[in-house]
Parts: structure tokens; C-alpha cells; sequence
């Protein structure tokens, strides 16, 4: 047996090597490639990312009170910050604002849990059986598009004024947007992964609760997330029923005496409302989607 | 009821979607711990058979009779990303909650024990694919059914994977009935070849040479040529070992019981 001929390799070139039959002024002659941009590592450290979120607020803040204290704009149309927080202590003191705050969240927590959780279920039965869809898709459809502050009167008729209308009320303003998520997320789970469970004998439940939720939960939460918020509109038009406390009852009071400064401590609760219901459902993100940390398109 | 030495029959199937008949009259038949690889170019129907097999399909006409406890790996690894890798591997194992260190066994054979606790996003493509491997094999199967397991894997992951899923099949004793159109893979592993062509099986062709295989051995790389001949990619006339492929379709296997 000969050995095989190797002539027709040669030795490996360097890259100069290589430039300079290209071209033969003598340069590498690679002037004309460039380095592909490397795509920065976003990651920012605890302190700039909190300074950057608080840019906008802080600037809004600054913009107030440059109008307020420069006498820019009257007193009568907007109170300075240290006339609003005096509001504030006033009113922490006066009319038990730490009461009517319980009563306020007590009220929205209360008809969101039934909202949301209606919203899932019927959600989850849509997105998962023909005949959830069948049953309830369409009549939620119809719903949805019906204005609840419309419904305020209805309620007052049906419920009367204690606290069952405004739970009510919040509730049926809850349901859609998880509704919504609910049913759309489980339709566009991975229908591959889904199938392979299935050889692998898992029953529905299972199935489910195992594999179905947990790859939709990311669109559950967008859902539960809008639901926070709108829970928090809603009570607002909820505690203009005959209120005795809340919120929207010193709010009510105020307009009616036209108590400037009260109605803007009011708008500064929900804001603060605002912030909490977005920091909770990020805890909550971080804790039901471990899988998710560190993959990200950013 | 299929008797001891059988792992799957298929006897006379056909199946159509709308007016085009995928399958005709397909007879086929797998030992126990035996390795079958069913080649066909695109469209010709293996993965319709693999589907039936595995239960997501019907056939038509005639029968097929499986053992219950099979497994399936697919093209892609298809875990499930909210559960941890060992979850993973338990997926397929009953209500009654299974044990952990089954999972870690089953991940120590493909050597992914270290990698237990990942979430699936973090794995590399043939480690996840290992990951399906060991949720495939820890349900102890009779049958390991495999849908082009390692086409999506680069050239030296595909090597090392298909030496590994041939030692596992053999130290298990699981049948495996393995859809390909790598040519090469199928010489490498099978111990029976199927080509599928026109709707039927057109070539059955039983391999005995010992493993490890290499493609530098001149029967098998002439009987690869004869499968690609047979698959329509090269000419026929390259064909260069007639004695060694029987061109009538196998016989309908009696069925036992």
C-alpha cells in the first residue's frame, strides 16, 4: 500500500500572508472590513437603575415645585408640595386616613381576588377545553365592551348602597383583562412540548397544571397586572355609592367643598397605589418564574 | 397481544390525508432490543408511522400493536422550560411522586448529573437533547421511538450522541425504531434497515457487521450508496453490491396470540 500523496496541501498561511497577495501595495488590505459593533452588556447597577427610574418622577417634582413656591401659578389651582403634605398629616389626624385607606384596599383587594380568579378560571377553561370556548368566549366577548361605570346605577338597583355593589362593581371590571390573558396565553403555549407530555402519559390535570399554566403564566401576569390597576379605577367609581369611608369618599367630600389640597393628596395615594401594585406583581413574577432569570432579548 | 420476542407490529397499514395515500400496505415488525432505522425522503410517510405508534395518529386500515411502556425523543428536545432539568426528567413518570435520585440515575447515564438543578433555557442544544434522551429512558422502556433525534445537533454533538444512545440501548436491551434520512446514521446503528418509498417499505436491509461501525469500512460504505440509490440521490448505476439488499418487501409478520 503507498502512502497516500499529500502535494496537493500546503501549509497553512498566515493571515499577512494572505493580505499581501490580495494586495499587493504591501498593506494587510483589510481596510476595508470593519469589526463587528459589539452589542454592550446591558446590565446597570442597582444605583443607576434606580436614579434612572426616578429621573422622570423627580423632574415632574422639581417642575411642581418651581411653579408653586416661584407663584407661577395661584394657590386656588395648585397647592405647593408642603401645603399637600400639611394636607396629608391634617387629614392622617382629623379623619382617620389610615382607616379609610383600610377600608379603601380592603374593598379593591376583595373584588379583585374575585375578579382575577373568576377571569382565570374562565380564562384557563377557554384556553384549554372546545367546549369552555364554546360555552364562555362569546358571552365574555359581549361583556367586555359594556362600560361598568354604566352599570353603577344597575348596581345600586339590584345591590343596594352597602358594600356589596362596590365589590361587585370591582370584580366585574377585574374579570376581563384576565380573562383575556388567561385564554390567549394557554392557546399559544409551545404546542410541541405539549404533545410530548401527552406520550408521556400525563393526564389533563397534569398536563395542566404542569406544564399548560406555568408556560403561560408570563401572559397571566400582563393580565393580573392590568386587572391591579383597573381594580384601583374602579374603586374610585365604586366609592361614589353612598361611601361612608374610603378614598373616594374623602375624595367625593372634597369635590363637593372644593377642597383643592384633599383632592391632591388623593391623586398622590394613587399614585403611591400605583407603585406598590407594580413593585408586588414584579415580587410575584420573580418568584412564580425562576426559570425566567437572566433570559432576556435586552 | 404481541408475544415476547416483538416489540412493534404494523400489519397492512395505510393511511391517506385528503386523495394522497402516505401509507399502503405497510408490514413491519421490531424485536425486543432489536434497532430499526426507517429511512424515506421527505414527505414519504416515516414520521406518519412514528405518530401512529406513538398514538397521535390512526391508521386507515389495518393494525398496530405496540408494547405499552415505549418512549419518544424528538427532533428537538421539547422540555418543559418552567420545570428544573431533573422535573424534566421525571415528567413522564406516574401520579404517585417520584423520586429524585431516579432522576439523577437517569441523568448520570447521559453525564448530565452536574446540570440537574438548570433551568432548560440553559442548557446547549445537545444537552438538552441528552436531558430528552434521559426522560425518554428513565420510564424503562420497551421501545425507544425516535423522530430524527439528532438532525438538529452539529456534526461531532450527532457522533458522540449516537454512541451514546447505542450504548444505552444495548445495555438496557430497548427496541428502538429510529426515523433518518442520514444514510450514514442509519449504517452506524441499525441492526435492520427499512427504506420507505412509494407509500410501502421498498428495501429491507439487515446489517451484522459489529459496532462500532465506521463509514470507512468499503461494505458499509457501498451499502451506503445502495440506500442512496435506493432513496433516488445517487444514480443507479453507482450501485455496487446487489447480493447485499433484498429488493422485495418483507412479508406480513404473523401475528402471535
Amino acid at each position: 500500500m503507498t502512502a497516500p500523496s499529500r502535494d496537493h496541501l500546503l501549509p497553512p498561511r498566515s493571515v499577512s500572508d494572505m493580505g499581501t497577495t490580495a494586495d499587493a501595495g504591501g498593506d494587510t488590505g483589510f481596510d476595508h472590513l470593519v469589526r463587528p459593533p459589539a452589542k454592550a452588556h446591558k446590565s446597570h447597577s442597582r444605583r443607576r437603575t434606580l436614579s434612572t427610574r426616578s429621573l422622570l418622577p423627580g423632574s415632574i417634582l422639581g417642575l411642581w415645585c418651581l411653579l408653586t413656591y416661584g407663584g407661577v401659578i395661584s394657590a386656588q389651582l395648585l397647592p405647593s408640595p408642603s401645603v399637600v403634605v400639611s394636607t396629608l398629616s391634617n387629614l392622617w389626624d382629623h379623619q382617620q386616613l389610615a382607616y379609610q385607606l383600610r377600608v379603601s384596599l380592603g374593598r379593591s383587594l376583595l373584588g379583585f381576588a374575585i375578579g382575577a380568579g373568576a377571569g382565570l378560571i374562565l380564562g384557563a377553561a377557554s384556553g384549554l377545553t372546545l367546549i369552555g370556548e364554546e360555552l364562555v368566549d362569546a358571552p365574555m366577548q359581549m361583556l367586555r365592551m359594556v362600560p361598568f361605570l354604566a352599570l353603577v346605577p344597575l348596581f345600586i338597583l339590584w345591590m343596594g348602597i352597602d358594600e356589596t355593589p362596590k365589590v361587585a362593581l370591582i370584580a366585574l371590571a377585574t374579570v376581563y383583562p384576565v380573562y383575556l390573558n388567561t385564554s390567549t396565553g394557554v392557546r399559544h403555549v409551545d404546542k410541541k412540548v405539549v404533545e410530548a407530555a401527552r406520550i408521556f402519559g400525563l393526564s389533563r390535570g397534569r398536563l395542566s397544571k404542569e406544564v399548560i399554566l406555568p408556560m403561560a403564566l408570563p401572559q397571566i401576569l400582563t393580565g393580573i397586572r392590568f386587572s391591579l390597576g383597573i381594580s384601583i379605577l374602579a374603586l374610585v367609581a365604586a366609592e361614589q355609592i353612598n361611601a361612608k369611608a374610603g378614598i373616594g369618599y374623602i375624595m367625593l367630600n372634597a369635590q363637593n367643598y372644593d377642597e383643592l389640597n384633599v383632592i391632591f393628596v388623593c391623586v398622590l395615594l394613587y399614585v403611591v397605589f400605583g407603585i406598590i401594585a407594580d413593585v408586588l406583581v414584579r415580587l410575584v413574577e420573580h418568584l412564580t418564574m425562576p426559570w425566567r432569570a437572566g433570559v432576556s432579548v435586552r | 397481544m404481541t408475544d415476547h420476542k416483538t416489540a412493534l407490529v404494523l400489519e397492512g397499514v395505510g393511511k391517506s390525508f385528503g386523495d394522497r395515500t402516505i401509507l399502503d400496505d405497510v408490514n413491519l415488525r421490531v424485536g425486543t432490543g432489536e434497532i430499526v432505522a426507517l429511512l424515506g425522503a421527505s414527505g414519504s410517510g416515516k414520521t406518519t408511522i412514528l405518530r401512529m405508534v406513538s398514538g397521535l395518529e390512526s391508521p386507515d386500515t389495518g393494525d398496530v400493536l405496540v408494547v405499552r411502556t415505549r418512549s419518544v425523543v424528538f427532533q428537538e428536545p421539547r422540555l418543559v422550560h418552567s420545570k428544573r432539568v431533573w422535573q424534566n426528567v421525571l415528567l413522564g413518570l406516574g401520579k404517585e411522586r417520584p423520586k429524585r435520585t431516579l432522576a439523577l440515575d437517569a441523568l448520570r447515564e447521559v453525564s448530565l448529573e452536574s446540570r440537574a438543578n438548570d433551568w432548560p433555557a440553559t442548557l446547549s442544544g445537545g444537552e438538552a437533547q441528552r436531558v430528552a434522551l434521559a426522560r425518554a429512558l428513565v420510564r424503562k422502556p420497551d421501545l425507544l421511538l425516535l423522530d430524527e433525534p439528532f438532525a438538529a445537533l452539529d456534526a461531532l454533538t450527532r457522533v458522540r450522541m449516537q454512541q451514546l444512545l447505542l450504548d444505552l440501548l444495548q445495555s438496557h436491551r430497548i427496541a428502538a425504531l429510529m426515523v433518518t434520512h442520514d444514510v450514514n446514521e442509519a449504517v452506524a446503528l441499525a441492526d435492520r434497515i427499512l427504506v420507505l418509498k412509494d407509500a410501502r417499505i421498498s428495501l429491507e436491509v439487515v446489517i451484522d457487521e459489529v459496532r462500532p461501525r465506521t463509514i470507512a469500512d468499503s461494505d458499509l460504505a457501498a451499502l451506503a450508496v445502495d440506500l442512496l440509490a435506493e432513496l433516488g440521490v445517487v444514480d443507479r448505476s453507482v450501485r455496487s453490491r446487489p447480493d447485499l439488499t433484498r429488493t422485495s418487501p418483507p412479508a406480513p409478520t404473523p401475528l402471535a396470540g
